[in-house]
């Protein structure tokens, strides 16, 4: 049933925090410094969600907090997530069907603010 | 974070998906196997042939490669096979056909637009689908689960 709350799979989520640190702590050290340009706004000028998530978890990595706020804040909350993942090893993480896509909405208005759309 | 565990049940009062599902891990590694050589084809036929014409051979081979392997009965690339998963129709666990194998192609690219979040949507997705999953109306299984006969067909 679609309403039911969704029991995540932790193997995928640890899986996709192990990349998501690695690029994070990577990526600023490799030459020309790689970031991924979102497609959808350099074919629209619209950010997506994921805008400045890149930026925000390599300067949650380097406790750069100010600045990883301002690129997205769901960076921070990304990292610390990760963390508890991979330190703390829960057995389970079950969340509300709506959290996700609450969570998504909220990254986009937030994207939307920042490159002054809204 | 083991590969090759299956998942746990889901805990009472909660749902997951309808059935055993490929992990991040594996996917995202045939994602590397079968990414990997097509981006160095395409670097190779945009210097030889020019941006347009290079491209657009690029994307000739990627409907022919993924049409073809993810069509087929085994629903494998050869980095799926690689990685042991497989692509079946969602509601039948057939085969997808070459047409929807083009379509998943093509969705892929929808799933990229918006910083690959269509990608990611894996791992909060109750059927384990991304975008271009749903969009083929197919799954992403492992072969322990769903074994395959022959490869490709």
């Amino acid at each position: 049933m679609s309403g039911q709350p969704i029991d995540l799979d932790l193997t995928d989520l640890r899986g996709a925090a192990v990349v998501m640190l690695a690029a994070g702590a990577v990526l600023p050290l490799l030459p020309g410094h790689p970031s991924l340009a979102c497609p959808l706004r350099r074919l629209t000028g619209v950010p997506c969600p994921l805008c400045g998530m890149t930026t925000s978890v390599e300067q949650t990595l380097r406790l750069h907090l100010h600045a990883a706020v301002a690129a997205n804040p769901a960076g921070l909350l990304a990292v610390a997530t990760a963390a508890v993942l991979l330190v703390a090893r829960p057995r389970r993480l079950v969340v509300p069907a709506l959290l996700p896509p609450l969570l998504l909405a909220g990254m986009w208005l937030f994207e939307l603010y920042r490159y002054s759309i809204i | 974070m083991s590969l090759y565990a299956p998942p746990a049940p889901p805990a009472p009062g909660t749902s997951g998906p309808s059935g055993p599902r490929a992990s991040f891990w594996r996917r995202f590694g045939a994602a590397l196997v079968d990414g990997i050589p097509l981006f160095v084809v395409n670097i190779v036929l945009r210097s030889a042939f020019g941006l347009g014409v290079g491209a657009a051979l690029s994307i000739v081979i990627g409907v022919t490669y993924f049409g073809f392997f993810e069509g087929s009965a085994s629903g494998q690339t050869i980095g799926k096979r690689a990685l042991g998963i497989r692509v079946i129709d969602y509601g039948t666990g057939g085969p997808l056909g070459f047409g929807r194998g083009v379509v998943r192609y093509f969705a892929r690219i929808l799933s990229s637009i918006p910083c690959l979040l269509g990608y990611f949507w894996m791992l909060w997705d109750r059927e384990k689908q991304t975008w271009h999953d749903k969009l083929a109306s197919d799954v992403v299984v492992p072969v322990w689960a769903y074994p395959v006969s022959s490869w490709p067909n």
